[in-house]
């Protein structure tokens, strides 16, 4: 080894050997501590974000009437079954792919709706369930 | 893996597993890579020159910015190292909102004790022996362990500069430190 490489390594040596500190615990303790507030801060910000938009999501849903929508679901699907349920299976399939069942006319607004606000939901579980961690 | 390690597994678990486990925010895990690795990040902060407030400050910021990047530490160089890197670069930041480098360069050489011929100073006293930016050059080439491009990258210097400042720093340290004789830059970049 080169007098050059010993003395680097020497030097490398001495900066790798870190000082004592009499603080290390307070230190610590300090990090862990803005750690902890960093994700609360974090976790509160999702949760809201997820309450926030599942009111406006339910205020959307109510403003394009969404209540008349799924009853004209649920009838439809009622008409269907009882429909379905005097035909032989092949009937249903063969209706189904000339429309001849009333189901492909649901309303595609409060369906996208519905979805969002089970997405929105979803995130606030989650939200709930990284704070609790 | 278990999502979590359990307290009294963590003194046992490698730097790479815990990071892991941070990234997927554990915070019980990243709390062990503080306690491992937290003097080493505090005490290159100070022998960069940083007031023990100030460095105390950066090294909290380092430590949390690298649980918020913990996903990115592949584990291919030793996790103090690139806590200290991140630190380095904090603080070098945090220097430069207050005085820009070159002006640092006119400040002039500070007043040091002169060892006694065969006196053996440690690393922190030797260091005291250069200016500023001496200090920094050669804190983070052999401390952070950054290139000399790196570190002019850095600091917004010419890479001739930085490597005078690396030279001269090295030269002050070997003779307070009585450790060998006249250096060269180790971490010089390839081809440089």
């Amino acid at each position: 080894m080169s007098d050059r490489d010993a003395f680097d390594g020497e030097i490398e040596r001495l900066f790798a050997r870190p000082p004592a500190f009499g603080d290390d615990a307070v230190f610590i303790e300090r990090v862990g501590r803005r750690l902890n507030r960093n994700w609360r801060l974090r976790a509160t910000v999702l949760t809201a974000a997820g309450v926030v938009g599942g009111f406006v999501a339910v205020r959307e849903m109510l403003d394009i009437g969404v209540g008349g929508a799924l009853a004209r679901i649920t009838e439809t699907t009622v008409s269907a079954t009882e429909a379905a349920q005097s035909l032989s299976f092949l009937e249903v399939l063969s209706r189904l792919e000339t429309g001849g069942l009333d189901m492909v006319s649901t309303p595609a607004m409060p369906l996208f709706w519905l979805v969002s606000l089970a997405v929105i939901a979803a995130a606030f579980y989650a939200g709930l369930r990284a704070n609790s961690a | 893996m278990a999502m979590s390690a359990r307290k009294s597994d963590l003194s046992r678990l490698h730097d790479v597993e815990l990071a892991a486990f941070a990234a997927a925010g554990g915070r019980r895990e990243f709390g062990e890579l503080v306690r491992r690795h937290s003097a080493s990040v505090r005490g290159l902060l100070r022998r960069m020159g940083a007031e023990p407030a100030l460095a105390d400050d950066v090294a909290q910021d380092a430590f949390i910015q690298a649980f918020e990047r913990c996903a990115d530490f592949r584990g291919e160089g030793a996790f103090s190292a690139w806590v200290r890197r991140i630190a380095a670069r904090l603080y070098i930041k945090r220097r430069q909102k207050e005085a820009r480098w070159t002006d640092l360069d006119a400040a002039g050489e500070p007043e040091a004790a002169t060892p006694d011929h065969g006196q053996t100073l440690d690393l922190d006293e030797a260091l005291k022996s250069l200016n500023e930016l001496e200090r920094v050059c050669v804190s983070l080439c052999h401390g952070a362990g950054l290139t000399h491009s790196e570190i002019a990258a850095a600091l917004n210097l010419p890479l001739g500069t930085v490597k005078s400042h690396v030279k001269r720093g090295l030269d002050k340290l070997r003779a307070r430190l009585d450790v060998g004789p006249k250096p060269q830059g180790r971490c010089a970049d390839v081809g440089s």
